[in-house]
């Protein structure tokens, strides 16, 4: 059960002045694969001398390997991803994600938070693996975004509050679209303080389901193999492709105007693309795949017949 | 080296502890050495249910602090002699016990017991940790409401985040209601937990009534409830059993309890 074998690396700390006894840096092993625990307060030097330690230790297992990075406490300084990627290079690790582990309790759903590596308390197996493994509502930040101080604080994301507030606003009896088997009432999203879009990582493919309370946090392109549960909720920068029922939250083309969400059963709770905010308005279930896209004022559903709606395909 | 089984649900109220003291008491009469622990911490029932209570001396938490051996605390069931209970505190609360407490705890047991059940409180908390700990195995008790299985349906994942494998119990299915369409069907729960099945328990007047005289249901034997948690007791321990519950509709299951009922 305790697969997060975790090693500390708290010997680089001795003799720092002001700086919290634990480890600066943690590499482990996690059912999604290699992660990388920075916590933020410490200095950069301890963190790469603490993860060049463990790395040199075997450099030949770890090579090729793609690295999550759990931020702990607080936003990065400026520099540290440069050369946490630098520092990846050295031994061919590719980081394909970086969240801060913080964020997690504050946006709300039932997250564990994560434990305060600097604390010095004895995390518990669970904890540890909880928050990366659900994603909690740790939100992707880029490289790119988190070098800059200005953003590092607010990372891409919508104001959550907004969104609630609309949602609940949505009148009850939406109105009628003729061609969209499903309808709903778009609403476009007040501005959101959204920074500049992260960098593509391609396509993620995810095999589900993903369950409730669950949130998939993607900068590109999505592909859930599976259900995707009521409760949980399934975002990406890009298109969405559920294999399986989505009976969530979607969210494609996050900071984006375009996308589109596709599942083989289309029931979800809510979709979202780009700014505008769908519900759906009936209980009937789906009996084929169906692709929602944005147009204009509006996010229309329809029958996917094998091929994109040709509107949506010269957008895309 | 025993096996660790921990009863969850997530939330309240769905038949946690009832499980497990049926569980337990059925596993027992098949012959296993059960311990059923309580790992609901300030809030105990386990023992109410096995109608223990007024046996109680030292509980989980004086184990843990050293205030006893576990010998000590332990409390032999009045009608088997390979079952066991250890209860849980009644004054302390969920941080009395620490996950790394529990998995010492637990493998001790499993060092004595062949099968040792741990009674989780509802909620994904401290107590929720505490209890998937020392587990192996999982049995996640979902009763055929929206708002069970969708918090069986968050639990599922917080288990297969800690790796702990689990199956599924659905409790208090009502055949007649289902046949009308008024209720959930287990497939209905099956479809969405996605999780391999381990029985399906009726909803049943007699469990309500022996719980209540602090005697599991499987010692009366008589009810359907009763003969499913005999098979699901078998299931578990990798006995024989005729006819599995894991597909079709409720009459199906009627007819697959009819045949087990052999104990």
């Amino acid at each position: 059960m305790d697969s997060s074998t975790a090693l500390a690396l708290d010997d680089t700390q001795v003799g720092e002045p002001n700086v919290p006894v634990g480890p600066a840096a943690l590499l482990r092993g996690t059912s999604r694969g290699l992660e990388m625990v920075v916590d933020a307060r410490a200095p950069l030097d301890a963190i790469t001398a603490a993860l060049e330690k463990r790395l040199g230790e075997a450099p030949a297992f770890f090579r090729g390997s793609d690295v999550r990075v759990t931020v702990d406490d607080g936003p990065l300084g400026a520099g540290y991803l440069a050369r946490l990627d630098e520092l990846a290079q050295r031994f061919a690790l590719r980081i394909i994600e970086v969240t801060a582990a913080r964020t997690v309790a504050a946006i709300g759903e039932a997250v564990p938070s994560k434990p305060n590596l600097a604390a010095g308390s004895a995390p518990n197996a669970f904890e540890e693996e909880e928050p990366t493994q659900a994603a909690g509502a740790a939100l992707i930040q880029k490289i790119a975004g988190l070098e800059d101080p200005a953003t590092s604080d607010e990372p891409v994301m919508l104001a959550d509050t907004e969104l609630t507030e609309l949602v609940e606003h949505l009148p009850e009896t939406p109105e009628a679209f003729d061609e969209p088997t499903q309808t709903s009432i778009p609403r476009t999203l007040a501005p959101s303080p959204e920074a500049a879009l992260p960098h593509d990582e391609g396509t993620r493919l995810f095999v589900g389901p993903v369950r409730s309370g669950v949130i998939l946090d993607h900068v590109g392109h999505l592909i859930v193999f599976g259900d995707v549960n009521p409760g949980a909720e399934v975002r990406a920068t890009g298109n969405i492709v559920v294999l399986g029922r989505l009976r969530g939250t979607a969210h494609a083309g996050i900071g984006q105007d375009v996308g589109f969400i596709l599942a083989l059963r289309l029931e979800p709770q809510q979709l979202r693309i780009g700014r505008k905010v769908a519900r759906a308005d009936s209980d009937t279930p789906a009996s084929d795949a169906e692709i929602a896209y944005a147009t204009g004022e509006s996010i229309v559903v329809e029958r996917y017949s094998g091929r994109l709606p040709r509107n949506l395909a010269t957008s895309i | 080296m025993g096996r660790a089984i921990v009863i969850t649900s997530g939330k309240g109220g769905v038949g946690k502890t009832t499980t497990t003291a049926n569980l337990g008491t059925a596993l027992a009469q098949l012959g296993h050495t059960v311990v059923l622990v309580d790992a609901d911490i300030g809030l105990r029932n386990l023992d109410v249910v096995m109608g223990l209570e007024n046996r109680i001396v030292y509980h989980v938490v004086d184990v843990i602090r050293g205030k006893c051996t576990l010998q000590k605390a332990l409390i032999k069931d009045r009608r088997l002699d390979n079952l066991w209970l250890l209860p849980a505190s009644q004054t302390d609360d969920k941080d009395a016990v620490t996950p790394d407490d529990m998995k010492t705890l637990v493998m001790e047991l499993k060092g004595s017991y062949d099968f040792v059940l741990i009674d989780c409180p509802a909620g994904i908390e401290q107590g929720f940790k505490n209890a998937i700990a020392g587990a192996d195995e999982a049995a996640v008790v979902a009763t055929p409401e929206v708002s069970s299985i969708r918090d069986a349906d968050r639990v599922v994942g917080l288990l297969a985040a800690a790796e702990v494998p689990a199956r599924l119990i659905v409790n208090r299915i009502s055949p007649h209601l289902v046949k009308r369409g008024d209720m959930l069907s287990q497939a209905d729960v099956i479809e969405i937990l996605a999780l391999e099945m381990l029985g399906a328990i009726p909803l049943d007047d007699q469990v309500i009534a022996t719980t209540n005289k602090g005697v599991p249901a499987v010692l009366e034997g008589k009810s359907l409830a009763a003969k499913e948690f005999i098979r699901i007791a078998k299931v578990m321990a990798g006995h024989e059993v005729e006819a599995k519950s894991s597909v079709g509709f409720f009459s199906r299951i009627g007819r697959a309890l009819g045949l087990s009922a052999t104990a």
